[in-house]
Protein backbone atom coordinates (compact mmCIF):
# COMPACT_ATOMS: atom_id res chain seq x y z
CA UNK A 1 0.00 0.00 0.00
CA UNK A 2 3.01 2.52 1.15
CA UNK A 3 4.45 1.25 -1.68
CA UNK A 4 1.63 2.51 -4.03
CA UNK A 5 1.31 5.63 -2.56
CA UNK A 6 5.23 6.47 -3.41
CA UNK A 7 4.44 5.17 -6.77
CA UNK A 8 1.65 7.33 -7.06
CA UNK A 9 3.36 10.57 -5.30
CA UNK A 10 6.16 10.06 -7.72
CA UNK A 11 4.18 10.39 -10.59
CA UNK A 12 1.90 13.35 -9.71
CA UNK A 13 4.76 15.16 -8.89
CA UNK A 14 6.81 14.54 -12.25
CA UNK A 15 3.50 15.02 -14.09
CA UNK A 16 3.14 18.67 -12.49
CA UNK A 17 7.06 19.02 -12.91
CA UNK A 18 6.85 18.59 -16.82
CA UNK A 19 3.42 20.53 -17.04
CA UNK A 20 4.91 23.59 -15.39
CA UNK A 21 8.24 22.64 -17.54
CA UNK A 22 6.60 22.64 -21.07
CA UNK A 23 4.15 25.22 -20.55
CA UNK A 24 7.18 27.83 -19.55
CA UNK A 25 8.99 26.31 -22.18
CA UNK A 26 5.96 27.70 -24.53
CA UNK A 27 5.93 30.71 -23.53
CA UNK A 28 9.16 31.39 -24.16
CA UNK A 29 9.50 34.41 -26.82
CA UNK A 30 11.45 33.28 -29.76
CA UNK A 31 11.21 35.22 -33.26
CA UNK A 32 10.46 32.70 -36.01
CA UNK A 33 11.75 33.11 -39.57
CA UNK A 34 8.83 31.84 -41.74
CA UNK A 35 9.41 29.58 -44.71
CA UNK A 36 9.33 31.70 -47.63
CA UNK A 37 10.07 35.01 -46.37
CA UNK A 38 12.79 37.00 -47.00
CA UNK A 39 15.32 37.96 -44.59
CA UNK A 40 13.82 40.13 -41.97
CA UNK A 41 14.96 44.01 -42.18
CA UNK A 42 14.91 44.38 -38.00
CA UNK A 43 18.47 44.07 -36.77
CA UNK A 44 18.08 41.93 -33.68
CA UNK A 45 21.58 42.11 -32.70
CA UNK A 46 21.28 45.53 -30.51
CA UNK A 47 17.95 44.72 -29.24
CA UNK A 48 18.13 40.50 -28.20
CA UNK A 49 14.53 39.49 -27.08
CA UNK A 50 13.37 38.58 -23.84
CA UNK A 51 10.66 37.02 -22.20
CA UNK A 52 10.69 39.46 -19.36
CA UNK A 53 11.29 42.10 -22.53
CA UNK A 54 8.41 40.89 -24.70
CA UNK A 55 6.14 41.01 -21.40
CA UNK A 56 7.09 44.25 -20.50
CA UNK A 57 6.34 45.90 -24.21
CA UNK A 58 3.17 44.52 -24.23
CA UNK A 59 2.46 45.78 -20.92
CA UNK A 60 3.45 49.56 -22.25
CA UNK A 61 1.51 48.56 -25.38
CA UNK A 62 -1.85 48.42 -23.66
CA UNK A 63 -0.77 50.87 -21.07
CA UNK A 64 -2.92 54.58 -21.28
CA UNK A 65 0.05 56.04 -19.42
CA UNK A 66 1.84 56.76 -22.57
CA UNK A 67 -0.88 59.62 -23.10
CA UNK A 68 -0.90 63.01 -21.89
CA UNK A 69 -3.86 62.00 -19.68
CA UNK A 70 -3.36 58.24 -19.39
CA UNK A 71 -6.38 58.04 -21.84
CA UNK A 72 -5.16 56.44 -25.25
CA UNK A 73 -2.59 53.22 -25.27
CA UNK A 74 -1.64 52.04 -28.71
CA UNK A 75 -3.97 49.15 -28.13
CA UNK A 76 -7.10 51.87 -28.49
CA UNK A 77 -6.37 51.99 -32.06
CA UNK A 78 -4.16 48.71 -32.89
CA UNK A 79 -6.98 46.14 -31.75
CA UNK A 80 -5.60 42.04 -32.00
CA UNK A 81 -9.19 40.69 -33.37
CA UNK A 82 -8.77 43.18 -36.70
CA UNK A 83 -5.12 42.49 -37.34
CA UNK A 84 -4.14 45.67 -34.75
CA UNK A 85 -5.72 48.15 -36.79
CA UNK A 86 -8.71 50.20 -35.46
CA UNK A 87 -11.52 48.09 -37.15
CA UNK A 88 -14.71 50.15 -38.68
CA UNK A 89 -13.29 53.19 -37.88
CA UNK A 90 -11.45 55.30 -41.46
CA UNK A 91 -10.06 57.59 -39.39
CA UNK A 92 -9.11 56.70 -35.64
CA UNK A 93 -9.80 58.72 -32.75
CA UNK A 94 -7.22 59.55 -29.99
CA UNK A 95 -6.91 62.18 -26.93
CA UNK A 96 -9.88 64.22 -26.25
CA UNK A 97 -11.65 62.07 -28.82
CA UNK A 98 -9.68 64.10 -31.80
CA UNK A 99 -9.46 62.57 -35.14
CA UNK A 100 -6.19 62.53 -37.50
CA UNK A 101 -6.18 62.38 -41.29
CA UNK A 102 -5.44 58.94 -41.52
CA UNK A 103 -6.32 55.15 -41.40
CA UNK A 104 -4.92 53.13 -38.26
CA UNK A 105 -2.48 50.94 -39.77
CA UNK A 106 -2.23 47.07 -38.99
CA UNK A 107 0.94 45.86 -37.16
CA UNK A 108 2.25 42.70 -38.46
CA UNK A 109 4.76 40.95 -39.69
CA UNK A 110 7.01 44.59 -38.83
CA UNK A 111 10.56 42.86 -38.84
CA UNK A 112 10.12 43.13 -42.62
CA UNK A 113 9.59 46.59 -42.83
CA UNK A 114 11.72 49.44 -44.28
CA UNK A 115 9.64 52.23 -43.82
CA UNK A 116 6.95 53.33 -41.50
CA UNK A 117 3.75 55.18 -41.13
CA UNK A 118 1.82 55.71 -44.83
CA UNK A 119 4.45 58.54 -45.89
CA UNK A 120 7.49 56.49 -44.93
CA UNK A 121 8.42 59.31 -42.50
CA UNK A 122 9.83 56.72 -40.00
CA UNK A 123 12.64 54.89 -41.00
CA UNK A 124 13.39 52.50 -37.52
CA UNK A 125 10.84 50.33 -35.95
CA UNK A 126 12.19 51.10 -32.41
CA UNK A 127 11.63 55.07 -33.23
CA UNK A 128 8.19 54.35 -34.67
CA UNK A 129 6.23 54.19 -31.20
CA UNK A 130 7.08 58.37 -30.98
CA UNK A 131 5.01 59.26 -33.90
CA UNK A 132 1.88 58.42 -32.64
CA UNK A 133 2.66 59.40 -28.51
CA UNK A 134 3.59 62.86 -29.74
CA UNK A 135 1.17 63.42 -32.00
CA UNK A 136 -1.43 65.87 -30.73
CA UNK A 137 -4.34 64.31 -31.70
CA UNK A 138 -3.08 60.57 -30.53
CA UNK A 139 -1.69 60.79 -27.24
CA UNK A 140 0.20 64.48 -27.00
CA UNK A 141 2.89 62.80 -24.70
CA UNK A 142 6.40 63.77 -25.10
CA UNK A 143 8.81 60.88 -23.79
CA UNK A 144 10.83 63.14 -20.96
CA UNK A 145 7.17 62.55 -19.58
CA UNK A 146 6.54 59.49 -19.99
CA UNK A 147 10.10 58.07 -19.01
CA UNK A 148 9.32 60.37 -15.72
CA UNK A 149 5.34 58.84 -15.12
CA UNK A 150 7.40 55.34 -15.42
CA UNK A 151 9.98 55.98 -12.50
CA UNK A 152 7.45 56.50 -10.21
CA UNK A 153 5.99 53.28 -10.83
CA UNK A 154 7.42 50.33 -8.63
CA UNK A 155 5.82 47.68 -10.60
CA UNK A 156 7.75 49.65 -13.99
CA UNK A 157 10.54 49.89 -12.25
CA UNK A 158 11.21 46.78 -11.25
CA UNK A 159 10.04 45.13 -14.60
CA UNK A 160 12.74 47.24 -16.24
CA UNK A 161 14.97 45.76 -14.38
CA UNK A 162 14.63 42.06 -14.87
CA UNK A 163 14.39 43.07 -18.47
CA UNK A 164 17.43 45.66 -19.55
CA UNK A 165 19.57 45.00 -16.16
CA UNK A 166 18.26 48.65 -14.86
CA UNK A 167 15.88 50.19 -12.99
CA UNK A 168 16.44 53.19 -13.94
CA UNK A 169 13.88 53.59 -17.03
CA UNK A 170 15.11 55.53 -20.10
CA UNK A 171 13.84 56.23 -23.73
CA UNK A 172 16.13 54.14 -25.16
CA UNK A 173 14.61 50.89 -23.55
CA UNK A 174 11.01 51.90 -23.58
CA UNK A 175 11.29 51.60 -27.18
CA UNK A 176 13.28 48.81 -26.75
CA UNK A 177 10.87 47.53 -25.12
CA UNK A 178 7.84 47.91 -27.44
CA UNK A 179 10.02 46.96 -30.10
CA UNK A 180 10.46 43.60 -28.47
CA UNK A 181 6.09 43.28 -28.54
CA UNK A 182 6.16 44.86 -32.34
CA UNK A 183 8.53 42.51 -33.96
CA UNK A 184 7.40 39.59 -32.44
CA UNK A 185 3.67 40.33 -34.48
CA UNK A 186 4.17 37.83 -36.93
CA UNK A 187 1.16 36.39 -38.96
CA UNK A 188 2.43 33.43 -41.02
CA UNK A 189 -0.38 30.77 -40.44
CA UNK A 190 -3.29 31.60 -42.89
CA UNK A 191 -4.64 29.27 -45.15
CA UNK A 192 -2.47 31.02 -47.80
CA UNK A 193 0.69 30.12 -45.97
CA UNK A 194 -0.28 26.07 -45.02
CA UNK A 195 -1.65 26.11 -48.87
CA UNK A 196 2.04 27.36 -49.76
CA UNK A 197 2.98 24.56 -47.36
CA UNK A 198 1.22 21.85 -48.89
CA UNK A 199 -1.03 21.26 -45.72
CA UNK A 200 -4.06 22.47 -47.51
CA UNK A 201 -5.62 23.20 -50.43
CA UNK A 202 -7.41 26.23 -52.12
CA UNK A 203 -11.09 26.08 -53.44
CA UNK A 204 -11.60 26.32 -56.95
CA UNK A 205 -12.52 30.13 -56.04
CA UNK A 206 -9.39 31.03 -54.37
CA UNK A 207 -7.28 29.24 -56.64
CA UNK A 208 -8.43 31.42 -59.73
CA UNK A 209 -8.36 34.50 -57.18
CA UNK A 210 -4.63 33.32 -56.73
CA UNK A 211 -4.06 33.76 -60.21
CA UNK A 212 -5.86 36.65 -60.86
CA UNK A 213 -3.67 37.90 -57.93
CA UNK A 214 -0.28 36.87 -59.34
CA UNK A 215 -1.08 38.62 -62.98
CA UNK A 216 -2.66 41.67 -61.58
CA UNK A 217 -1.90 42.57 -58.24
CA UNK A 218 1.67 40.71 -56.96
CA UNK A 219 4.16 43.95 -58.73
CA UNK A 220 3.19 45.88 -55.16
CA UNK A 221 1.97 43.42 -53.00
CA UNK A 222 4.93 41.02 -53.35
CA UNK A 223 6.01 37.86 -51.56
CA UNK A 224 4.78 36.06 -48.62
CA UNK A 225 4.69 40.03 -46.70
CA UNK A 226 1.96 40.87 -49.57
CA UNK A 227 4.37 44.63 -49.58
CA UNK A 228 6.90 46.11 -51.72
CA UNK A 229 7.36 48.38 -48.65
CA UNK A 230 7.40 51.71 -51.47
CA UNK A 231 5.52 54.48 -52.28
CA UNK A 232 2.62 54.48 -55.37
CA UNK A 233 -0.35 56.87 -56.47
CA UNK A 234 -2.90 54.31 -57.12
CA UNK A 235 -4.99 57.55 -58.40
CA UNK A 236 -7.35 57.50 -55.44
CA UNK A 237 -8.73 61.40 -55.55
CA UNK A 238 -7.25 64.24 -53.41
CA UNK A 239 -9.53 65.16 -50.26
CA UNK A 240 -9.39 68.27 -49.97
CA UNK A 241 -10.50 68.50 -46.29
CA UNK A 242 -8.38 65.73 -45.32
CA UNK A 243 -5.31 67.98 -47.00
CA UNK A 244 -2.95 64.74 -47.07
CA UNK A 245 -0.11 64.68 -49.98
CA UNK A 246 1.27 61.45 -48.94
CA UNK A 247 4.99 60.84 -49.62
CA UNK A 248 5.38 64.10 -50.41
CA UNK A 249 5.22 65.87 -46.82
CA UNK A 250 8.44 63.73 -46.12
CA UNK A 251 10.59 64.32 -49.33
CA UNK A 252 8.99 67.84 -50.44
CA UNK A 253 9.21 66.41 -53.94
CA UNK A 254 6.50 67.10 -56.45
CA UNK A 255 6.90 63.99 -57.74
CA UNK A 256 5.89 62.19 -54.47
CA UNK A 257 2.54 63.86 -54.10
CA UNK A 258 -0.50 61.79 -53.04
CA UNK A 259 1.84 58.33 -53.00
CA UNK A 260 1.25 56.27 -49.90
CA UNK A 261 3.50 53.17 -48.84
CA UNK A 262 1.52 50.11 -50.03
CA UNK A 263 -0.12 48.02 -47.32
CA UNK A 264 0.24 44.30 -46.48
CA UNK A 265 -2.73 42.30 -47.34
CA UNK A 266 -2.54 39.57 -44.12
CA UNK A 267 -5.37 39.85 -42.39
CA UNK A 268 -7.06 42.45 -44.98
CA UNK A 269 -10.71 40.89 -44.95
CA UNK A 270 -10.41 41.72 -41.13
CA UNK A 271 -8.94 45.36 -40.91
CA UNK A 272 -11.53 47.17 -43.00
CA UNK A 273 -12.01 49.88 -43.78
CA UNK A 274 -9.07 50.63 -46.79
CA UNK A 275 -6.82 53.00 -47.85
CA UNK A 276 -5.20 55.67 -46.43
CA UNK A 277 -7.71 57.75 -45.12
CA UNK A 278 -10.24 54.64 -44.75
CA UNK A 279 -12.31 55.57 -47.51
CA UNK A 280 -13.61 52.44 -48.56
CA UNK A 281 -15.91 50.52 -46.25
CA UNK A 282 -14.85 47.12 -47.42
CA UNK A 283 -12.96 45.02 -50.32
CA UNK A 284 -15.91 45.38 -52.84
CA UNK A 285 -15.39 48.83 -53.02
CA UNK A 286 -11.46 48.25 -52.85
CA UNK A 287 -12.02 46.05 -55.69
CA UNK A 288 -14.07 47.98 -57.69
CA UNK A 289 -12.20 51.28 -57.81
CA UNK A 290 -8.96 48.95 -58.96
CA UNK A 291 -11.60 48.05 -61.86
CA UNK A 292 -11.59 51.32 -62.99
CA UNK A 293 -9.98 52.65 -65.82
CA UNK A 294 -7.15 54.90 -65.29
CA UNK A 295 -5.07 54.83 -67.94
CA UNK A 296 -5.50 58.81 -68.80
CA UNK A 297 -4.25 60.09 -65.40
CA UNK A 298 -0.75 60.43 -65.60
CA UNK A 299 -0.17 60.85 -62.21
CA UNK A 300 -1.01 57.23 -61.33
CA UNK A 301 1.67 55.05 -61.49
CA UNK A 302 2.65 53.25 -64.48
CA UNK A 303 1.93 49.91 -62.99
CA UNK A 304 -1.83 51.10 -62.77
CA UNK A 305 -1.85 52.96 -65.88
CA UNK A 306 -4.09 50.39 -67.50
CA UNK A 307 -7.38 48.86 -67.03
CA UNK A 308 -7.41 45.41 -65.25
CA UNK A 309 -10.01 44.02 -66.88
CA UNK A 310 -12.09 41.67 -64.68
CA UNK A 311 -14.58 38.68 -66.46
CA UNK A 312 -17.23 36.87 -65.16
CA UNK A 313 -16.41 35.63 -61.53
CA UNK A 314 -13.24 37.16 -61.44
CA UNK A 315 -14.09 40.01 -58.33
CA UNK A 316 -15.57 36.57 -56.22
CA UNK A 317 -12.61 34.73 -57.07
CA UNK A 318 -10.05 37.07 -55.45
CA UNK A 319 -12.35 38.47 -52.47
CA UNK A 320 -12.16 34.73 -52.20
CA UNK A 321 -8.21 34.74 -52.36
CA UNK A 322 -7.69 37.91 -50.29
CA UNK A 323 -9.75 35.68 -47.19
CA UNK A 324 -7.26 33.35 -47.28
CA UNK A 325 -5.13 35.53 -45.61
CA UNK A 326 -6.66 35.88 -42.44
CA UNK A 327 -4.88 34.08 -40.17
CA UNK A 328 -7.05 32.85 -36.80
CA UNK A 329 -4.07 31.88 -35.19
CA UNK A 330 -2.66 35.27 -34.72
CA UNK A 331 -5.46 37.37 -34.29
CA UNK A 332 -6.69 34.87 -31.47
CA UNK A 333 -2.92 34.68 -29.80
CA UNK A 334 -2.92 34.65 -26.46
CA UNK A 335 0.57 35.91 -26.08
CA UNK A 336 -0.91 38.84 -28.01
CA UNK A 337 -3.70 39.92 -24.99
CA UNK A 338 -3.61 42.20 -22.30
CA UNK A 339 -1.98 40.32 -19.38
CA UNK A 340 -3.57 42.74 -16.77
CA UNK A 341 -1.47 40.44 -13.63
CA UNK A 342 1.87 40.02 -15.27
CA UNK B 1 71.86 42.58 -11.09
CA UNK B 2 72.26 46.24 -10.49
CA UNK B 3 72.78 46.77 -14.01
CA UNK B 4 69.45 44.68 -14.62
CA UNK B 5 67.40 46.72 -12.06
CA UNK B 6 68.71 49.96 -13.74
CA UNK B 7 68.17 49.20 -16.80
CA UNK B 8 64.62 47.88 -16.15
CA UNK B 9 64.26 51.39 -14.75
CA UNK B 10 65.63 53.25 -17.66
CA UNK B 11 63.37 51.43 -20.23
CA UNK B 12 59.93 52.31 -18.04
CA UNK B 13 60.85 55.81 -17.62
CA UNK B 14 61.84 56.11 -20.98
CA UNK B 15 58.24 53.96 -21.77
CA UNK B 16 56.48 56.29 -19.39
CA UNK B 17 57.05 59.62 -21.10
CA UNK B 18 56.66 58.55 -24.52
CA UNK B 19 53.40 57.41 -23.93
CA UNK B 20 52.09 59.32 -20.99
CA UNK B 21 48.47 60.49 -21.03
CA UNK B 22 46.97 63.38 -20.84
CA UNK B 23 43.43 64.63 -20.33
CA UNK B 24 41.91 67.44 -22.04
CA UNK B 25 38.60 69.57 -21.57
CA UNK B 26 37.02 71.48 -23.91
CA UNK B 27 34.70 74.59 -22.45
CA UNK B 28 31.91 75.51 -24.82
CA UNK B 29 31.21 79.43 -24.00
CA UNK B 30 27.48 79.90 -25.29
CA UNK B 31 27.75 83.97 -26.29
CA UNK B 32 26.07 86.35 -28.19
CA UNK B 33 28.62 88.82 -29.67
CA UNK B 34 30.85 88.85 -27.03
CA UNK B 35 28.17 88.92 -24.45
CA UNK B 36 27.29 85.77 -22.18
CA UNK B 37 24.39 84.12 -23.00
CA UNK B 38 21.88 84.22 -20.02
CA UNK B 39 18.28 83.20 -20.67
CA UNK B 40 14.96 84.76 -20.73
CA UNK B 41 16.31 87.79 -18.64
CA UNK B 42 18.54 89.45 -20.78
CA UNK B 43 18.09 91.73 -24.35
CA UNK B 44 20.78 91.59 -27.23
CA UNK B 45 21.14 93.34 -30.05
CA UNK B 46 22.03 91.76 -33.29
CA UNK B 47 22.36 93.58 -36.83
CA UNK B 48 19.31 95.68 -35.87
CA UNK B 49 18.62 98.15 -33.38
CA UNK B 50 15.79 95.49 -31.81
CA UNK B 51 16.04 93.44 -28.79
CA UNK B 52 16.43 89.65 -28.59
CA UNK B 53 15.51 87.66 -25.74
CA UNK B 54 16.94 83.75 -25.83
CA UNK B 55 14.67 81.16 -23.97
CA UNK B 56 16.40 77.67 -25.45
CA UNK B 57 19.63 76.88 -26.63
CA UNK B 58 20.58 73.37 -27.50
CA UNK B 59 22.94 71.80 -29.74
CA UNK B 60 24.79 67.73 -30.48
CA UNK B 61 28.20 68.30 -30.92
CA UNK B 62 29.94 65.05 -31.84
CA UNK B 63 33.20 63.16 -33.38
CA UNK B 64 35.49 65.58 -32.28
CA UNK B 65 38.99 65.14 -33.42
CA UNK B 66 41.87 66.66 -32.07
CA UNK B 67 45.28 67.20 -34.36
CA UNK B 68 48.58 67.55 -33.89
CA UNK B 69 49.67 67.95 -37.67
CA UNK B 70 53.21 68.30 -37.18
CA UNK B 71 53.26 64.84 -36.09
CA UNK B 72 50.44 63.91 -38.10
CA UNK B 73 48.87 62.39 -35.17
CA UNK B 74 45.18 62.32 -34.25
CA UNK B 75 42.76 61.58 -31.20
CA UNK B 76 39.36 60.81 -32.08
CA UNK B 77 35.95 61.26 -29.91
CA UNK B 78 33.66 59.32 -31.24
CA UNK B 79 30.62 60.26 -29.02
CA UNK B 80 27.65 63.06 -29.47
CA UNK B 81 27.12 65.34 -26.94
CA UNK B 82 24.42 67.45 -26.54
CA UNK B 83 24.77 71.01 -25.09
CA UNK B 84 22.27 72.43 -23.55
CA UNK B 85 21.92 75.95 -21.61
CA UNK B 86 19.91 74.65 -19.10
CA UNK B 87 22.55 72.13 -17.70
CA UNK B 88 25.78 74.13 -17.57
CA UNK B 89 27.91 70.85 -16.87
CA UNK B 90 26.64 69.93 -20.54
CA UNK B 91 28.87 72.70 -22.14
CA UNK B 92 32.30 70.72 -20.57
CA UNK B 93 33.65 68.13 -22.39
CA UNK B 94 35.98 65.79 -21.05
CA UNK B 95 38.45 63.85 -23.18
CA UNK B 96 40.59 61.59 -21.48
CA UNK B 97 43.92 59.25 -21.78
CA UNK B 98 44.81 61.36 -25.00
CA UNK B 99 48.25 60.35 -26.32
CA UNK B 100 49.28 63.23 -28.11
CA UNK B 101 51.41 66.05 -26.62
CA UNK B 102 50.44 68.69 -28.57
CA UNK B 103 47.16 70.43 -30.47
CA UNK B 104 47.79 72.13 -33.43
CA UNK B 105 44.07 71.94 -34.80
CA UNK B 106 39.92 70.64 -33.83
CA UNK B 107 37.75 69.62 -35.80
CA UNK B 108 33.91 68.44 -34.40
CA UNK B 109 30.29 67.64 -36.16
CA UNK B 110 27.68 70.27 -35.40
CA UNK B 111 24.88 67.82 -35.15
CA UNK B 112 24.27 63.96 -35.75
CA UNK B 113 25.59 62.03 -38.05
CA UNK B 114 23.15 59.76 -40.41
CA UNK B 115 24.73 56.55 -39.24
CA UNK B 116 23.45 57.16 -36.00
CA UNK B 117 20.00 58.91 -37.35
CA UNK B 118 19.78 55.28 -39.32
CA UNK B 119 20.16 53.33 -35.55
CA UNK B 120 17.30 52.60 -33.55
CA UNK B 121 16.32 53.85 -30.24
CA UNK B 122 19.95 55.20 -28.33
CA UNK B 123 20.94 56.09 -24.98
CA UNK B 124 22.83 58.94 -23.22
CA UNK B 125 23.02 62.41 -24.73
CA UNK B 126 21.18 60.70 -27.88
CA UNK B 127 18.12 59.63 -26.32
CA UNK B 128 14.73 60.62 -27.72
CA UNK B 129 13.81 62.03 -24.37
CA UNK B 130 16.11 65.21 -24.96
CA UNK B 131 13.40 66.16 -26.93
CA UNK B 132 15.90 66.76 -29.64
CA UNK B 133 14.02 64.40 -32.06
CA UNK B 134 11.90 64.61 -34.31
CA UNK B 135 9.14 61.68 -34.02
CA UNK B 136 7.05 62.18 -37.35
CA UNK B 137 10.16 62.54 -39.87
CA UNK B 138 12.23 60.27 -38.36
CA UNK B 139 15.70 62.35 -37.26
CA UNK B 140 17.81 64.67 -33.98
CA UNK B 141 17.85 68.22 -34.44
CA UNK B 142 20.65 69.58 -34.51
CA UNK B 143 20.63 72.35 -33.50
CA UNK B 144 17.62 74.31 -31.56
CA UNK B 145 17.09 78.05 -30.98
CA UNK B 146 14.06 79.35 -29.37
CA UNK B 147 13.82 82.92 -28.15
CA UNK B 148 11.35 86.06 -28.61
CA UNK B 149 12.14 89.62 -30.31
CA UNK B 150 9.58 92.70 -30.63
CA UNK B 151 10.62 92.27 -34.82
CA UNK B 152 9.10 88.87 -35.13
CA UNK B 153 5.79 89.34 -37.28
CA UNK B 154 4.62 85.85 -35.30
CA UNK B 155 2.11 85.02 -32.54
CA UNK B 156 3.79 86.51 -29.29
CA UNK B 157 7.01 87.43 -31.53
CA UNK B 158 8.43 84.31 -31.25
CA UNK B 159 10.91 82.49 -33.00
CA UNK B 160 12.11 79.10 -33.18
CA UNK B 161 14.94 77.57 -35.01
CA UNK B 162 14.40 73.65 -35.34
CA UNK B 163 17.93 72.98 -37.47
CA UNK B 164 18.11 69.22 -38.55
CA UNK B 165 17.52 66.69 -41.49
CA UNK B 166 19.80 64.38 -42.42
CA UNK B 167 18.42 62.71 -45.72
CA UNK B 168 19.89 63.76 -49.07
CA UNK B 169 18.69 66.44 -50.35
CA UNK B 170 18.34 68.16 -46.62
CA UNK B 171 21.48 66.84 -44.99
CA UNK B 172 22.14 69.75 -42.50
CA UNK B 173 25.19 68.57 -40.74
CA UNK B 174 28.06 70.69 -40.36
CA UNK B 175 31.91 69.58 -39.95
CA UNK B 176 33.65 72.49 -38.19
CA UNK B 177 37.61 73.22 -38.44
CA UNK B 178 39.46 75.36 -35.97
CA UNK B 179 43.15 76.23 -36.41
CA UNK B 180 45.31 76.97 -33.25
CA UNK B 181 47.26 80.62 -33.56
CA UNK B 182 50.00 78.30 -32.01
CA UNK B 183 49.94 74.16 -31.12
CA UNK B 184 48.61 73.82 -27.88
CA UNK B 185 51.02 71.80 -25.49
CA UNK B 186 48.95 69.34 -23.50
CA UNK B 187 51.70 68.35 -21.09
CA UNK B 188 51.58 72.37 -19.52
CA UNK B 189 47.57 72.87 -20.44
CA UNK B 190 44.66 71.15 -20.55
CA UNK B 191 41.90 73.32 -20.84
CA UNK B 192 40.90 74.98 -23.83
CA UNK B 193 37.99 76.89 -24.44
CA UNK B 194 35.77 77.76 -28.01
CA UNK B 195 33.31 80.39 -28.19
CA UNK B 196 29.94 80.03 -29.76
CA UNK B 197 28.58 83.27 -30.87
CA UNK B 198 24.86 82.26 -31.53
CA UNK B 199 24.60 86.34 -33.34
CA UNK B 200 26.36 84.62 -36.10
CA UNK B 201 23.73 81.60 -36.53
CA UNK B 202 21.47 84.91 -37.15
CA UNK B 203 23.71 86.25 -39.23
CA UNK B 204 21.66 86.46 -42.82
CA UNK B 205 18.40 85.78 -40.87
CA UNK B 206 15.66 88.10 -41.51
CA UNK B 207 13.76 87.66 -38.29
CA UNK B 208 10.94 89.91 -39.24
CA UNK B 209 9.41 87.26 -41.60
CA UNK B 210 11.61 84.54 -40.92
CA UNK B 211 11.13 83.26 -37.80
CA UNK B 212 10.16 79.32 -37.65
CA UNK B 213 12.24 76.94 -38.72
CA UNK B 214 10.91 73.28 -37.80
CA UNK B 215 11.49 70.76 -40.03
CA UNK B 216 14.52 69.80 -43.21
CA UNK B 217 14.47 72.13 -45.94
CA UNK B 218 16.24 74.94 -47.67
CA UNK B 219 15.88 77.58 -44.92
CA UNK B 220 17.09 75.01 -42.56
CA UNK B 221 20.01 74.28 -44.65
CA UNK B 222 20.94 78.47 -44.73
CA UNK B 223 21.09 78.69 -41.08
CA UNK B 224 22.99 75.61 -41.27
CA UNK B 225 25.48 76.73 -43.29
CA UNK B 226 26.07 80.11 -40.24
CA UNK B 227 27.16 77.24 -37.98
CA UNK B 228 30.88 76.77 -38.50
CA UNK B 229 31.24 80.37 -38.40
CA UNK B 230 30.10 80.45 -34.61
CA UNK B 231 32.84 78.54 -33.01
CA UNK B 232 36.01 80.37 -31.99
CA UNK B 233 39.01 79.43 -29.81
CA UNK B 234 40.11 81.70 -27.19
CA UNK B 235 43.29 81.48 -26.86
Amino acid sequence: MKKNQKIVFVFFVSTIFSVVFFSFKKDKIEFIQPKGFPKPLYDFSKNPLTDAGFKLGRKLFYDPILSKDSSTSCNSCHLQFSGFTHVDHALSHGIHGLKGNRNSPVLVNLAWQKFFMLDGGVTNLELQPLAPLTNPVEMDENMAHVVMKLNRSHYYRSHFQQAFGDSLITGQHVLKALTQFLVMLESYHSKFDKVMNGEEKFSVEEENGFRFFKKNCAACHINQTFTDGAFHNIGLPYDAELKDVGRMKITKDKRDSLKFKTPTLRNVAASYPYMHDGRFKNLDEVIDFYATDKSNNLAVDKLLRRKIIFKNNDKKDLLAFLKTLTDKEFLNDLKFRDWVNE
Amino acid sequence: MKIFIFSWFAILNWFSNNSAQHNLQINFQPVVKNIVLQLNTKAYFIHSQDSIFITTFKMYVGKIILNDEELKEQFVDENYHLLNVENVESFKIDLKNLTLKKISSIDFFVGVDSIENMKGALDGDLDVSNAMYWTWNSGFINFKLEGHSPICKSIHHVFEFHIGGFKHPNNSLRKVHLQLKTPMDLISKNNLIIKIDLAEALNNIELATNNSIVEPSTEALKMADNFAKMFSISE
